[in-house]
């Protein structure tokens, strides 16, 4: 019998549509700027259609991309040895919506260390301990990178961020 | 502002649909490329040049999959079912209704084992005992080797960090990723007098499929009739070849809210560990109310429920039965594409409280009785 885990090419378009936002901003905040977030997105789903890999659900598959693109994205950034550029030099940079640019130049100018972590429990809604078991990292460690997260949110945006 | 500007910032980070369609289209071509080498020399701290995987943080959660008494476990599975390693101190993390990170520590947390059988039969503790035994004999063998994968640094070390130790039908909990290590697996399960939780079908919802027709799907496979007689709202199901399966659905409650659940059942000779499935992670356990009760079909189940949790199981003939329960985050309507994170935030459900009359009610919609009976089981 085969794999019922193996992925037809429209499965992969479908896994696509679903986690293209998660994935892609998470590139971003590692990339801060469109066109490496790109790259990056594409390197991560490249990998996932050229592998081999059978999810068990789809928190399973999601959880996957989020490490790999997390891994491609800092791969690309020690392997160019690309020095940061300014945000105000991107032409990437999403245009502001309802919100002042303030806290998203915060979150990107967070350790890298930080943010997938504070990605996922802000945005994704994963716990501690979620975020750990994926990362592969400790729950006092994860809680303690986005308390140090937070912390640098604070004093980046002053009395703007109440936390 | 609170913490929701950031939830707000990150919805600024978004690509339109052309945009998506153009870098999808570029994927696809790049996908059908010739593979480029797979990794790159850095050199590390140290002095010692080490070839550094492009997944580092994938061979952390790899190392983390494939070691018992780690996380294990499907721990990708449904969010309810991540669990932690054991009854302990634990520190909780959460978003109050601001949006502000909320910290908790727990001495009296817990999780409760979807496979693990605490008390039971002689012959069902026999079991769980054998079961228990071939894990550790499997851990020993494969422990060696996948260390000396890792040491080699080999390109088959790098497809094994690529399947996340899924080799073939076999879950990752076992961590199998080739076919010597697979005949070993199915050596020490027949010496234990144990059967492998292979996978037969893994069924995720997908745009078109409908409700009735993936639990029809499922009931034909693990029981005699109609699994459960509720509307189900199905997230994913798994069937494996001993006829146990998983199921990740939610049911309407009259208010309006959906009881979420994760489904499972273990087979009585399965090779499984405490963390082939994860369990229900419980912050205190000293809140859970105990209480048995019998379902509409006569099967008697434990419960253990608190204000906004439950965790039920029981012995059925052939199978070992656990299901655990809360309230979904989300009503009729889902996060979908495009939304804003306020969009996000207005569907999110507020309630989460859990009473004895919603569990009873999941309990009662379902045939347990006929789980094994029949079908392709």
């Amino acid at each position: 019998m085969p794999s019922t885990l193996s992925r037809t090419r429209r499965d992969m378009r479908e896994i696509y549509q679903d986690h293209l936002k998660t994935v892609y901003r998470i590139a971003f905040t590692y990339m801060k700027n469109t066109y490496d977030a790109e790259d990056a997105v594409q390197e991560t789903f490249v990998r996932l259609i050229r592998s081999e890999t059978g999810f068990a659900d789809r928190e399973h598959e999601k959880a996957w991309l989020i490490v790999t693109v997390s891994n491609v994205c800092k791969d690309m950034l020690k392997s160019r040895k690309r020095t940061e550029v300014s945000l105000d030099e991107q032409s990437g940079l999403p245009a502001p919506a309802s919100e002042p640019n303030a806290v998203l130049e915060a979150i990107l100018a967070l350790p890298d260390l930080y943010k997938t972590a504070v990605y996922l429990f802000y945005c994704e809604g994963y716990t501690a301990r979620e975020i750990a078991a994926m990362l592969g990292e400790k729950p006092n460690t994860v809680m303690t990178h986005i308390r140090r997260a937070r912390g640098l949110l604070k004093k980046s945006l002053g009395g703007d961020f109440h936390a | 502002m609170r913490n929701r500007a950031v939830i707000a910032a990150y919805s600024g980070i978004d690509l339109d649909e052309k945009q998506a369609e153009m870098l999808w289209q570029s994927i696809e071509t790049e996908s059908r490329r010739p593979r480029r080498a797979e990794t790159t020399e850095i050199p590390m701290p140290g002095g010692k040049g080490r070839r550094l995987a492009r997944t580092l943080l994938l061979a952390a959660a790899l190392t983390a999959l494939l070691t018992a008494g780690a996380f294990a476990a499907e721990f990708f599975g449904a969010k309810s079912v991540i669990i932690p390693q054991s009854v302990g101190e634990q520190q909780f993390g959460h978003l109050d209704d601001e949006g502000n990170i909320v910290e908790e520590d727990s001495e009296n947390s817990a999780a409760l084992s979807m496979t693990t059988v605490y008390e039971g039969t002689e012959e069902v503790m026999d079991w769980q005992e054998r079961a228990a035994a071939a894990m550790e004999e499997w851990e020993a063998y494969r422990r060696p080797r996948l260390e000396a994968l890792r040491e080699s640094d080999s390109a088959e070390y790098q497809r094994v960090q690529s399947t996340m130790g899924s080799f073939g039908d076999y879950p990752y909990f076992y961590g199998v990723w080739d076919d010597e290590g697979a005949a070993k697996l199915r050596e020490i399960a027949d010496n234990h007098g144990l059967k492998l939780r292979v996978l037969r079908e893994n069924r995720i919802k997908m745009e078109g499929d409908s409700d009735e027709a993936m639990m029809e799907a499922l009931s034909s496979q693990v029981c005699d009739g109609r699994l459960c007689t509720a509307d189900l709202r199905v997230d994913h199901y798994m069937v494996y070849e001993t006829g146990a399966f998983q199921l990740s659905a939610d049911v309407k409650q009259p208010d309006g809210r959906r009881l979420a659940f994760y489904l499972c059942t273990t087979a009585y000779d399965e090779m499984i560990s405490d963390y082939t499935v994860g369990g229900l992670v419980v912050q205190d356990f000293t809140d859970l109310v105990t209480r048995t009760y019998t379902a509409v079909d006569g099967t008697e189940l434990t419960v253990m429920q608190n204000d906004h949790q439950a965790f039920a199981f029981a012995y059925l003939d052939d199978y070992y039965l656990t299901m655990s329960m809360n309230i979904s985050a989300w009503r009729d309507e889902l996060p979908a594409p495009g939304m804003t994170a306020e969009q996000i935030n207005a569907i999110t459900e507020k309630d989460f409280s859990l009473d004895e009359e919603a569990v009873n009610a999941a309990l009662d919609a379902f045939c347990f009785s006929a789980i094994g009976k029949g079908g392709a089981a």
